[in-house]
């Protein structure tokens, strides 16, 4: 289980994504298997 | 509240001043300061006469010069959406977007414009394609400041244009007409959260340009780390894990590889000039 952060999201209120294979899948946006970071996990306001 | 639009000021920039007294219990102010974008959503699409009415509200924004040079593209049908999404599905997120527009950059009018006209084009540079481009822009912050006063939420995707020419493709869009951004839109899930920015001293002026400092910086990477912390650290596999991963080092690490070195190459496919 790893815990990632939506927009805006804080320390307090993580979104937990569970891994799945070799990549990550979720609900509020998931890291790509590559090891880069979506905007979605870095509290970007733009994708 | 009285104080509720100075306590989201603060939420967002760690230098923000008590606004005056007259604009705290403003609501439409407190909710454009508290805002944030969207990516968890309620299934149900929105319905059509909403999206029409949003884009109405949204291309009622300012236009340099009069010239209207954006449109807006409402993707209603199924497969069409699907297939736009699937551009950007590197992002998990996207494969549950209830409803989705498109904001395009528009030249193609003024063109049309001077024919009409029998006039020449004589800004044939890279002015047309800026001046579209920023049009574009206008309308889709207008859009997502409508969207959110009618309860709904958004997130505008950049992505789009990492496969410009595909977008283009699938919605049609001719010579001198180019997407700027998607939008997903939905009734959110989860409410929105406020993400930091950059303190104001570094990007609020007051007559002349200061120059942001290393120091309002690191302040700021200080305070985002505390508040915002990343989970997840960019390209590990080249720059390695960091026990003090800040905003700076994400967006340095972001932007150390290239990303859309295509696009000057379709904007020009597109017909623009831009020298």
């Amino acid at each position: 289980m790893l815990t990632l952060y939506d927009a805006g999201e804080t320390a307090a209120s993580p979104v937990h994504i569970a891994a799945v294979g070799g990549g990550l899948s979720g609900h509020n946006g998931a890291a790509r298997a590559d090891g880069d970071t979506p905007c979605c996990a870095t509290g970007a306001d733009v994708s | 509240m009285s104080d509720r639009l100075s306590a989201l000021l603060v939420a967002r920039f760690s230098d923000a001043r008590q606004a005056p007294a007259e604009l705290e219990r403003v609501s439409s102010l407190q909710a454009i300061a508290g805002r944030g974008s969207c990516r968890s959503f309620e299934p149900d699409p929105v319905p059509l006469d909403t999206l029409r009415t949003l884009g109405a509200i949204a291309l009622a924004s300012p236009s340099k010069s009069d010239l209207q040079q954006r449109d807006i593209v409402i993707v209603d049908d199924a497969e069409q959406k699907s297939r736009l999404l699937d551009l950007v599905s590197d992002q998990a997120w996207t494969g549950q977007v209830p409803s989705l527009v498109v904001f395009c950059a528009n030249n193609r009018r003024q063109r049309h414009l001077h024919e009409m006209q029998g006039l020449d084009f004589a800004n044939d540079h890279l002015d047309a394609f800026f001046n579209a481009s920023v049009d574009a822009g206008i309308a889709l912050a207008s859009f997502v400041v409508a969207a959110e006063a009618a309860g709904l939420g958004c997130c505008p995707i950049s992505t789009i244009r990492n496969r410009a020419a595909e977008a283009s493709d699938i919605l049609g869009l001719p010579d001198h007409v180019f997407p700027v951004a998607a939008l997903a839109i939905g009734r959110p899930a989860v409410a929105p959260r406020i993400s930091p920015r950059l303190p104001l001293r570094a990007t609020l002026h007051l007559d002349r340009f200061n120059e942001t400092t290393t120091a309002d910086i690191a302040a700021y990477d200080a305070e985002r780390a505390a508040v915002q912390p990343y989970a997840n650290q960019r390209r590990t596999d080249l720059y390695g894990t960091s026990d003090r991963y800040t905003w700076s080092m994400d967006k340095a690490r972001q932007y150390s590889l290239p990303e859309r070195k295509g696009f000057a190459q379709f904007i020009r496919s597109k017909g623009f000039r831009l020298d």
